[in-house]
């Protein structure tokens, strides 16, 4: 019985083909890992901070693995409770927790030394970053945010130095952090098994508690004109929405909003530091570049698919699109959407063009890509979501579908923009700088022009909404 | 508000859709007369949401032409005359029921959108709502608000899917008071016959795309015999078809 529910539970998330695709990625990361020499000064940056970002993924996208038809369906069988939260607990640890192994397998042979201590480090922290989801789903914001950033504290920590950190792995303290990692997963787990074991219960308590739940603040959009009332609720406000469905993250469908002008002052701050440590303090060796490079792309396939699920999957093809030409309302939300992404970033961009311009050709590049790529990426992936995997999300807290191959193949536009980054990068580091800065600009306005093509190509907004329909969105 | 102006006609001009392979609609025609209610009869499958969704110029046909007026559904001019409840209608879910309201009037451009809007709150009885979110609300008082956004601009030509869906009576009753009072085009798709006989006082019947039957209600029940539940008649006239 339990075997046939286990089974019945992954393939309801899951489509086949995507757990074959996990299990190649898996074997490839052991193999490249395998293959790649150990860099420990690279690896002292990657590790942790990795760690980090895992630690904080499940706890921000307010992750729970369970569908609405679990609710309405499943969870009104006589099942086992414990059989029921192990098999949530699974597939939770496929949704989640499993991304680890992708990412700090590269890192394994820069720890070979330590490995059976890296091995227990690693299971102890899949349980961890398994149970984070079950535990705080039902979490406020305001706390998720608090947790996350103590989840991130706890490996960066290593850099200062801390013994006691996950990441001390790559640190030197190996015992130390398996004793926190084993810490943690023993206070984490049974927690995340009582979570799962009612998240029936949860979830109705969750359903009802918030029945007359009202907005903070209700915003007034009396006397606007059309557009601008688009922007106001596309530009001034950004909707961030959880359900990630990059790579092995399953979880519920969150969202969440917040003022533009709040955004702008938070990452103003962030590009504050960011210029500071890169100009005064950090004299990072070129191929460290690469690696921040690395991760910093991972940073934005997150990014990426929190601000572009909710773009189409929020709107309502029988208010908005019926208010003025249906293409036009697209291209309307689209452009507000990605110029207000735009805007978030500039603070990052410019401190980048600083550095820039301060001798440091590489801060072009990233600058480019914050101001100019990932804004247009959102674009490129909104069209191509809606061919690929148009999906309407009607309810929140549960997930509107199993996660399959075509969802993520709306991230592949992605991924020339990196290639084409990475060789500029490569490029650079050969010493030819004005080449380097060919192929950045080169890219930088490829996406642009790609991004301009679809907004403005009414045949292609035509069959974007004829998709729509045909596909449900109502 | 009444419009001295007549509402537009709507009109099906050997209308046919594919999805794929398979044929929804198949060579459909009728037509509306201005200011008529009309019922959109059929049974489950038959293609009433197609149509409704053709006419308000979501889908296009894949062959035939579907009018509003003088007007092609996806002109700006037909846009501007048409409200639309979907089937299973949802709001803006992260909204409040009165930004809902306002965001659609704004977009709509209702100069007095505030007004507009407590005016609906009230008659509508959604007022203690105002301010919860949709996702919140219960699937009746949804229902209510989707209406409310659906004839917030006055529109003079109506395409309502299953409107009564979800209603508890008195509101069922509050709702087609207000639609009757409405100066407009309407076409109701329903396949229940109590809800086409309260709003409507005509009947286009359609089953598996095609056109079966149309006429006004008295016309309808002359149809059976004497005392026979309109109900029957129709049932009756659409397996005849089948
Ligand atoms: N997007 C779609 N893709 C494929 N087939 C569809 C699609 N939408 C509708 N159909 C098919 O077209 C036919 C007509 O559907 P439609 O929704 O218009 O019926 P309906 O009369 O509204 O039915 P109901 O009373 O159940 O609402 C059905 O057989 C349906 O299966
Ligand atoms: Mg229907």
């Amino acid at each position: 019985m339990f075997f046939k529910l286990l089974k019945f539970v992954i393939l309801s998330r899951f489509s086949k083909q995507i757990l074959a695709f996990m299990l190649v990625l898996l074997v490839w990361a052991l193999f490249i890992s395998s293959k790649t020499g150990s860099s420990s000064a690279v690896y002292y940056y990657y590790g942790p901070a990795l760690i980090a970002v895992f630690l904080i993924l499940p706890v921000l996208s307010g992750g729970i693995a369970v569908l609405k038809s679990d609710r309405d369906f499943l969870f009104t069988l006589p099942l086992k409770r414990s059989e029921l939260a192990l098999s949530l607990f699974v597939v939770q640890m496929l949704s989640f927790g499993l991304i680890i192994i992708y990412v700090l397998g590269y890192s394994f042979s820069s720890i070979s030394s330590v490995l059976p201590y890296a091995l227990i480090d690693f299971i102890a922290l899949i349980l961890v970053i398994t149970s984070l989801g079950p535990i705080t789903y039902t979490l406020k914001l305001g706390w998720r945010v608090l947790v996350a950033i103590l989840m991130a504290l706890l490996p960066l920590s290593a850099f200062a130095g801390f013994p006691f950190s996950p990441a001390g792995i790559y640190t030197g303290h190996p015992l130390y952090a398996d004793i926190t990692s084993v810490v943690l997963a023993v206070i984490t787990v049974p927690l995340a098994f009582r979570s799962l074991s009612r998240v029936d219960l949860d979830l109705m308590k969750t359903f009802t508690r918030y029945t007359s739940g009202d907005v903070k603040r209700v915003r007034k959009f009396s006397g606007m004109s059309p557009t601008k009332a688009i922007f106001a609720v596309n530009f001034f406000i950004v909707e961030v929405s959880g359900r990630m469905n990059s790579l092995g993250s399953g979880g519920s469908y969150r969202s969440g909003r917040f003022r533009l002008s709040r955004g702008v002052l938070v990452s103003a701050i962030i590009a504050g530091v960011y210029y500071y440590l890169l100009t005064y303090r950090l004299k990072l060796p070129l191929h460290s570049q690469e690696i921040a490079l690395f991760i910093f792309s991972i940073y934005s396939v997150i990014f990426i698919m929190f601000f572009t699920m909710g773009v189409l999957g929020n709107e309502r093809l029988w208010l908005g699109f019926m208010t003025r030409n249906p293409t036009r309302y697209l291209r309307d939300i689209v452009v507000a959407k990605s110029l207000s992404i735009a805007t978030l970033l500039s603070p990052l961009a410019i401190a980048n063009f600083l550095i820039a311009l301060g001798g440091d050709e590489q801060a072009l590049n990233l600058g480019l890509f914050l101001l100019v790529v990932i804004p247009s990426l959102l674009i490129i992936v909104v069209y191509l979501s809606a061919f690929l995997y148009p999906l309407q999300i009607k309810e929140e807290l549960s997930m509107p579908g199993q996660l399959n191959l075509r969802q993520m193949g709306t991230l592949l536009p992605a991924l020339p923009a990196w290639i084409l980054v990475t060789i500029s990068f490569a490029v650079l580091e050969n010493g030819l700088p004005s080449l380097a800065i060919l192929i950045t600009v080169t890219t930088t306005i490829l996406f642009a022009l790609i991004a301009i093509a679809l907004i403005y190509s009414d045949s292609f907004g035509k069959r974007v909404i004829d998709k729509l329909v045909t596909s449900g969105f109502v | 508000m009444e419009r001295s102006t007549l509402p537009p006609s709507i009109e099906m001009n050997g209308v046919s859709k594919y999805y794929g392979d398979f044929q929804a609609l198949k060579n459909l025609s009728f037509k509306l007369e201005p200011g008529e209610r009309c019922a959109l009869l059929g049974p489950n499958g038959a293609g009433k949401t197609t149509t409704l969704k053709i006419l308000v110029g979501l889908l296009s046909p894949s062959s035939g032409e579907a009018k509003i007026g003088d007007f092609s559904p996806s002109s700006e001019d037909s846009r501007r005359m048409m409200g639309y409840l979907p089937d299973d209608a949802s709001p803006y879910r992260t909204f409040s029921v009165r930004e809902n309201m306002e965001y659609i009037g704004a977009l709509r451009g209702i100069d007095d959108v505030s007004d507009k809007v407590d005016r609906l709150l009230d008659s509508l009885q959604l007022r203690e709502y105002e301010k919860s979110k949709v996702g919140r609300l219960s699937r009746g008082n949804v229902q209510k608000l989707a209406i409310a956004l659906a004839i917030i601009h006055d529109p003079s030509v109506l395409l309502l899917d299953e409107p009564l869906n979800y209603l508890d009576i008195p509101t069922q009753e509050t709702v087609i008071e207000y639609l009757k009072n409405l100066n407009s085009t309407q076409l109701v798709s329903t396949h229940i016959m109590e809800v086409a006989t309260r709003l409507t006082d005509k009947v286009i019947m359609i089953s598996r795309g095609t056109f079966v039957w149309s006429g006004t209600l008295e016309e309808l029940k002359r149809l059976g015999k004497e005392g026979e539940p309109i109900e029957r008649i129709v049932a009756r006239m659409l397996t005849d078809v089948l």
